[in-house]
């Protein structure tokens, strides 16, 4: 580990959370976002690369990243994992056919080492679609109560309505807090 | 140079240990006498390896050499940066070649300046002081490492290099108009300006 | 080994509905009363105090229906009632949690501290049961979007909301899957704003009259689909020889060889592992199209249709290969 990198964990102490956004593409992550942000959502295209995001949200600094879901993006996931404190895995809960897919990649985050001490917030996304399952059936899909790698927790949520997307970030904000912040 | 000085001081002043106090007074002394690079007198003083790295960093990043270092591999790679929010994944190799590159020639200077100077220890005493990184020097190299901030000193020197308008940045606004004064800020600054100059696009 | 008989477990859950439903409104009104009291400019120590009244007051609900769900556990419901159940309960924590958040601001930060442990604590619990009453069976992938796995009869629902979505079971619902040599024709309310599935087709045509939710492709082989305005996202997977003439706000394209679109697409059309695909503005006319234009909210000003950006040619600052614009001449009219 570089002086740099030490350097960076040091100073992401006040208040700063980094949020990294993963999922299949078309699960809507950056729709998530920007509806999260009060963006609009109408024009948003599929993510080529990444954007990063920066929200003030309940006194926090949160430093929201999200990468393309494409599966020639995935195997570039990896040079974003670092210093992340909480990841959020978008599933698009209307595509069953991707959902063994979605399983796969999944797992391969929660074995990262650099990923360890996240929080997971896993977003059932797309609700308002009457093809969805909901959050119970993706949370059974995904095997989450398996996992005991990380703290997690599904929401059932829209993207484009908003629906659950203020309860998953706050509950992902709370659970980062006390585990980085609890000294305050 | 001369904005370096009342940093460093003020670094080992607000220890509260005795070791690095002592070490702060010598300092002081060394300053007025007004040696860079009195090695002597440090040495036997019992200055750490903390405070005397980070006094020489301070010295490191405002050289030529480093400024030569940063811009030249702005001119690299600026073209390939564009303005839109979202960012080619390209971006994040070129952050993290930027980054090390800037960490080597660090470490090299800093081992041509320091006796047995071990980058893993300087890593390690950083840790131990977390609560003390406060001040300039910090928040430079925290700069360095940050994406966002990277990517707008690339394309500020893109937009300075192509002549292009600028956009009325926050930076840009508490910038004076006067071209001399604004030299003396921010590398990043400086550079903005000029390309308001060819401009003349004046901030608000 | 006795079953409960059906009348018992429909008089069961027929008070447990009726309970929650009575809750729902019981706690609705506390928390219009508490925003209320809010309102009036009550005094801080007022409105936590009321706050506390409320969360302990739903806090506690929410336990009570766990040990209800827990009592009626053996045997008497079915899975699908399970999940309903947890469900209901799991949003009401999170509404909870919600309601919580939503009046940080003026709590004492120990009311806070306390209301926060509080809603994990119910979490765990929740996880706890569902572990217990949640039968350990894995979900299945295979055959997930065709087959009939529904287990579900026509039961008394807690929610409104999640009755609608339960009957829409099987999901993908509108769904043509491995059919040869056939024309089918969807149109208006069958399929108007649900996901269509066309999956495993050959020699086929397939006109879509109305104007979905999405659009998914997936293992087409010399097919023709002709599709009103998709509102949301189209994803083609594993198709050669089509065409496909379609309106969204998304597309995306996946390993797909000899693919001719017409597109009128809001935002930059996306390939990946694909090639030999021709790209031509959208020109399927029908007689209702300008009302399900109006329906799917697509704006009709905004076509990137030759904006395609292939994922296997992004750095490289050369044209793709693997696409182009087709020339006019060859472009078809496509009408009803």
């Amino acid at each position: 580990m570089g002086f740099y990198s030490i350097l960076k964990k040091l100073k992401e102490k006040e208040k700063e959370v980094r949020i990294l956004i993963l999922g299949l593409d078309n699960a809507g992550k950056t729709t998530l976002v920007k509806k999260f942000n009060g963006d609009d959502i109408d024009e948003v295209s599929p993510t080529l690369g990444f954007s990063i995001k920066t929200l003030e949200h309940r006194g926090f600094r949160l430093n929201v990243w999200d990468v393309g879901g494409q599966k020639s993006l995935r195997s570039y996931w990896r040079n974003y994992f670092e210093a992340t404190d909480g990841l959020v895995w978008v599933v698009d809960s209307a595509d069953q056919r991707r959902l063994s897919d979605c399983k796969q990649e999944f797992g391969q985050l929660l074995v990262e080492e650099r990923l360890a001490g996240a929080s997971l917030l896993v977003f059932a996304n797309k609700q308002d679609l009457p093809g969805a399952l909901d959050a119970g059936q993706i949370s059974a899909a995904l095997e989450l109560d398996n996992v005991k790698t990380h703290h997690s927790r599904i929401f059932g949520c829209s993207a484009v309505t908003g629906l659950n997307l203020l309860e998953g970030i706050d509950w992902l904000i709370d659970d980062i807090a006390s585990r980085v912040f609890s000294a305050d | 140079m001369s904005n370096s000085q009342p940093a460093r001081n003020n670094k080992p002043k607000s220890s509260s240990s005795n070791q690095r106090q002592d070490g702060s007074s010598l300092l002081d002394q060394v300053d007025f006498i007004g040696d860079e690079d009195d090695i002597d007198i440090q040495s036997h003083a019992p200055v750490s390896l903390f405070d005397e790295a980070i006094g020489h960093i301070e010295d490191i990043m405002v050289e030529d050499a480093f400024q030569e270092l940063q811009n030249s591999f702005f001119s690299n790679y600026s073209h390939l940066f564009s303005e839109s929010e979202e960012n080619q994944l390209e971006y994040t190799n070129i952050h993290a070649e930027y980054v090390a590159t800037l960490e080597r020639h660090l470490e090299t200077e800093l081992s041509q300046r320091i006796e047995d100077f071990s980058m893993e220890r300087f890593a390690h005493e950083l840790t131990e002081r977390k609560d003390q990184l406060e001040g300039e020097v910090f928040e430079m190299l925290f700069t360095i490492t940050d994406f966002v901030a990277f990517k707008e000193a690339m394309l500020d020197y893109k937009r300075a290099a192509t002549g292009e308008a600028v956009d009325v940045s926050m930076d840009l606004v508490v910038v004076p108009l006067t071209p001399r004064d604004a030299e003396m800020t921010s590398p990043s600054a400086s550079l903005s300006l000029r390309g308001t100059g060819s401009t003349n696009k004046k901030p608000r | 080994m006795s079953t409960p008989s059906t009348s018992t477990t429909d008089s069961r859950l027929a008070e447990m509905t009726a309970k929650m439903t009575a809750r729902e409104a019981e706690i609705r009104r506390r928390i219009e009363e508490l925003r209320a009291c809010r309102a009036e400019g009550k005094s801080e120590a007022e409105q936590y105090t009321a706050f506390e009244a409320a969360f302990d007051a739903e806090r506690l609900a929410i336990v009570e229906d766990m040990e209800a769900l827990e009592s009626v556990k053996t045997a008497a419901i079915s899975t699908v009632e399970i999940n309903n159940s947890l469900a209901a309960i799991n949003d009401k924590i999170a509404c909870l949690q919600r309601y919580h958040s939503d009046s940080v601001g003026f709590l004492p930060a120990y009311v806070s501290a306390s209301a926060k442990a509080k809603v994990e604590e119910l979490a765990n619990k929740l996880a706890d049961l569902r572990e217990r009453v949640v039968p350990k069976k894995k979900f299945a992938f295979s055959s997930a979007a065709s087959s009939n796995r529904n287990p579900k009869q026509q039961q008394p629902q807690q929610q409104p909301q999640k009755q609608q979505q339960q009957t829409q079971q099987p999901k993908v619902e509108p769904t043509l899957h491995n059919l040869t040599g056939k024309t089918v024709v969807l149109s208006d309310e069958s399929v108007a704003n649900k996901d269509i599935l066309l999956s495993d087709l050959a020699d086929c045509t397939i006109k879509v009259l109305s104007h979905p939710a999405t659009l998914h492709l997936n293992g087409l082989t010399n097919c023709t689909i002709l599709c009103g305005p998709v509102h949301r996202s189209v994803l083609i997977e594993k198709c050669t020889d089509f065409t496909l003439v379609v309106a969204c706000h998304q597309l995306r394209l996946h390993c797909s060889t000899r693919c001719k679109l017409y597109l009128h697409v809001t935002s930059t059309p996306i390939i990946e592992y694909s090639n030999d695909v021709l790209i031509a503005p959208y020109n399927f006319n029908y007689a209702n199209l300008s009302d399900h234009v109006t329906l799917s909210g697509l704006n009709w000003h905004r076509n990137q249709w030759d904006q395609v950006q292939d994922f296997n040619h992004l750095a490289g600052h050369v044209a793709s290969p693997n696409w182009s614009i087709m020339p006019e001449a060859d472009r078809l009219n496509w009408e009803e």
